[in-house]
């Protein structure tokens, strides 16, 4: 039986088409990634899921209920993080998570027990009395995942709740994810960093332009573009004919530079790396260094649309 | 729900030092400074110039001809020229603005004061005449007491001769012992009375300077009051806690109603501390009517609100938001007198700042200060009640998340 199901969604602003008829569904306790590039649609699909905006066409059902139905029996199962540090700035944590607190309906002995319980997640229970404008960038990011879960909802979708902070607190949150779903929470994780998608889920959906282009499990992914590697080479003054050169090659599928770094997609990377050696030797380019990669969610992306998951 | 939001807003607002020396600091040191600074503007001569007056009398007895030729034409000569004229004279007079108002003395004028009866006069006023008619009510109804008050005293007196067989010659033949008496005592006391009610007017004027500014300034800093809270609005919806609130329990309903009583509530509460605090420091007299201070404070709260919706629904960032408020509340406050007194307006001026809210809020507090009671000022209420649901209406219809 699947959680939650998404079918045929679609919304545009004017003639833009943000999401365009998505299809997808979830099972109970997974932790599912939604991967895209900036302005894929990840955020408009999620306010659909969240009743904040109302789709053109299209339906969710998450726990059993219907969105268009019964938006409240959701609401009372679904904890969201904004991608936004939706907080009040000028009130403690505290004060914002006892504000959320009512939000959800909660009151009385219940309420207090549920934001201590919260900031201890957020593993800030020493600072809970300063306002929110005096916490690092990480410490809000903590603050704001820790205002959906005061509900204890069955299902919490994150959009993108690692944006800009450090790597202690990244890791804090990742932590925090993989326990809370160990506990039986089914999350949806939106990001563009496919290092944390790749750590974190089960299955990955992957957007681009409004559309799902590919979706299954890590290793489903990666056999769409048949195991291939990424070759990553370090040099200066690398142009076009460098890369020319290397796209003739047989066995090379793609060749992209950006800077002083060229990256090579290859079914076989052991076969055509003397040959690309050699390539920059006789252009005279002197190669940095040399890695190589097993193919990763990035190549998928790569190999579906062309383009770098991020700039 | 609905209040935990407005009161979340109340207190992200009065944590705000910016926002408190906006809201309070400013009017307060202003009103202190034009008060001062402008109050020549307020002197008697300059607020109310000596005007014309018209007086219809359709009473045939001897208390009108008193009234009149005494009370109006002597006593109060300072402060207007009174014509007797007809009814249809006087309804032209009044329209062409030749006079700013007229009383109409009723038929039983005399014989309800001989006999000790309530006097009803009546004082039409066309637009320009409202500040002005307050005044000759204000002598009207002074005169009328007293005349009562007399009277009261003269049929004891004459009581008393009868009983006690003390002669009284009556001056005029064919008026009665007590109207005799009484003309004995208004002769007497009469222009004190009304002395005493021109000094009360005399000293009113003198702190209007004070008064007029706190009542304009009150006026345009609730509407600076409702625009910090339209800023908060659009921050919180760049920084997604609209939307945070409505992916939990409240729905949008829930969540708009409680963004507007949040408005009413910073308002509100502004507007309780200012008028307190002019009454207690500058001794500002806001009106012997608290219901009325109550009513006019809660419709121009509400107008205020209501704009606050309509400027947060209409501002994409709180740049916008901000720069378009402060447009709106300078052409509102020029337009609605919080620049000059209202009587040195334009005629034209004057006609458009009737769509301004700060016009009739203005009006209803300063009619207050004048001594006006609730029922005068309950038709600004509705109109300001009526343009408030004008902007919320729009602001809700165009409210996004
Ligand atoms: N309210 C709106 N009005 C008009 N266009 C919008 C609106 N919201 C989003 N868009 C547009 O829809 C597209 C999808 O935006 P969305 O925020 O869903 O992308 P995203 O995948 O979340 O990107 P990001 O990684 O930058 O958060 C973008 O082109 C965006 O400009
Ligand atoms: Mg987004």
């Amino acid at each position: 039986m699947s959680f939650l199901k998404i079918r045929d969604l679609s919304k545009a602003f004017g003639k833009l088409q943000a999401v365009d008829h998505v299809s997808f569904e979830i099972s109970e306790g997974e932790v599912f990634g939604l991967l895209g590039p900036n302005g894929a649609g990840k955020s408009t699909l999620i306010s659909m899921m969240t009743t904040l905006l109302s789709p053109d066409s299209g339906s969710v059902e998450i726990g059993g209920f219907e969105l268009a139905k019964q938006p409240m029996e959701i609401k009372k199962i679904l904890g969201f993080v904004p991608q936004e540090i939706a907080l009040y700035p000028t009130l403690t944590a505290k004060e914002n998570l006892m504000f959320w607190g009512r939000m959800y309906g909660l009151s009385g002995a219940l309420l207090k027990e549920r934001v201590d319980e919260a900031l201890d997640i957020a593993g800030l229970k020493d600072r809970a009395k300063q306002r929110i404008d005096s916490y690092s960038g990480g410490m809000k990011r903590r603050i704001n995942i820790a205002a959906a879960l005061l509900h204890h909802p069955k299902i919490l979708i994150m959009d993108e709740p690692t944006v800009g902070i450090d790597p202690q607190s990244r890791n804090h949150i990742l932590e925090t994810v993989l326990k809370l779903n160990r506990e039986g929470m089914t999350v949806i994780y939106t990001s563009h960093y496919m290092e944390e998608v790749e750590f974190l889920c089960s299955r990955i959906a992957i957007m681009d332009h409004g559309k799902v282009i590919a979706l299954g499990s890590k290793e489903e992914l990666r056999k769409m573009i048949g195991n291939k590697d990424t070759i990553q080479i370090e040099s200066v003054n690398v142009g076009n004919k460098v890369t020319e050169l290397i796209n003739g090659l047989a066995g090379v599928d793609s060749v992209t530079h950006s800077g002083n770094t060229v990256k090579i997609i290859s079914m076989d990377s052991d076969k055509i790396l003397a040959k690309v050696i050699s390539i920059f030797d006789a252009e005279k380019r002197k190669i940095h260094s040399i890695n190589i990669e097993q193919s990763n969610l990035e190549s998928v992306f790569l190999h579906l649309t062309g383009r770098a998951l991020r700039d | 729900m609905l209040f935990h939001i407005a009161l979340k807003d109340l207190k992200v607002v009065f944590r705000d030092k910016k926002a408190m020396a906006i809201m309070l600091v400013m009017p307060i040191l202003i009103v202190l400074i034009l008060g001062f600074g402008l109050g020549w503007a307020f002197n008697s001569e300059l607020a109310i110039q000596k005007f014309t007056l018209g007086v219809v009398n359709h009473d045939d007895g001897l208390m009108s001809q008193v009234f009149i030729n005494q009370v109006l034409r002597e006593n109060m000569s300072k402060m207007f020229t009174t014509f007797v004229v007809d009814e249809t004279e006087a309804e032209e007079i009044l329209k062409d603005k030749v006079v700013p108002c007229v009383i109409v003395i009723p038929q039983d004028f005399s014989k309800s004061i001989e006999e000790n009866k309530p006097v009803q006069i009546n004082i039409q006023s066309n637009d320009d005449g409202q500040i002005k008619s307050a005044v000759v009510r204000s002598v009207t109804e002074g005169f009328a007491q007293n005349l009562s008050l007399g009277y009261a005293g003269a049929f004891a007196a004459s009581d008393v001769f009868a009983k006690y067989k003390i002669p009284f010659k009556v001056p005029i033949e064919g008026i009665s012992q007590s109207t005799a008496i009484m003309s004995e005592i208004q002769k007497k006391l009469g222009g004190e009375m009304i002395k005493f009610e021109q000094k009360e007017q005399q000293k009113e004027k003198n702190l209007s300077a004070m008064e007029y500014y706190s009542a304009a300034m009150l006026v345009m800093f609730l509407l600076f009051g409702a625009s910090m809270g339209t800023k908060l609005i659009v921050e919180e919806r760049e920084n997604s806690t609209l939307g945070r609130v409505m992916s939990a329990r409240p729905g949008k309903f829930t969540l708009i109603t409680g963004k507007f009583l949040g408005l009413m509530f910073i308002c509100l509460t502004q507007a309780g501390i200012l008028i307190l605090f002019t009454r207690i420091f500058y001794g500002v007299g806001w009106g012997a009517s608290l219901a009325g201070i109550f009513l006019i404070t809660l419709s121009s709260v509400f107008a205020a609100a209501a704009f606050g919706m309509f400027i947060a629904a209409i501002a994409k960032t709180p740049k916008a938001a901000d720069a378009l408020s402060q447009l709106f509340i300078q052409t509102f406050t020029v337009l609605g007198g919080g620049m000059w007194p209202i009587y040195l307006m334009p005629d034209t001026m004057k006609t458009i700042a009737r769509f301004t809210l700060n016009w009739w809020a203005f009006k209803g507090y300063h009619e207050l200060m004048l001594g006006m009671n609730l029922s005068t000022v309950l038709p600004y209420c509705g109109i300001l009640i009526f343009m408030g649901l004008i902007y919320l209406g729009a602001g809700v219809l165009r409210f996004r998340v």
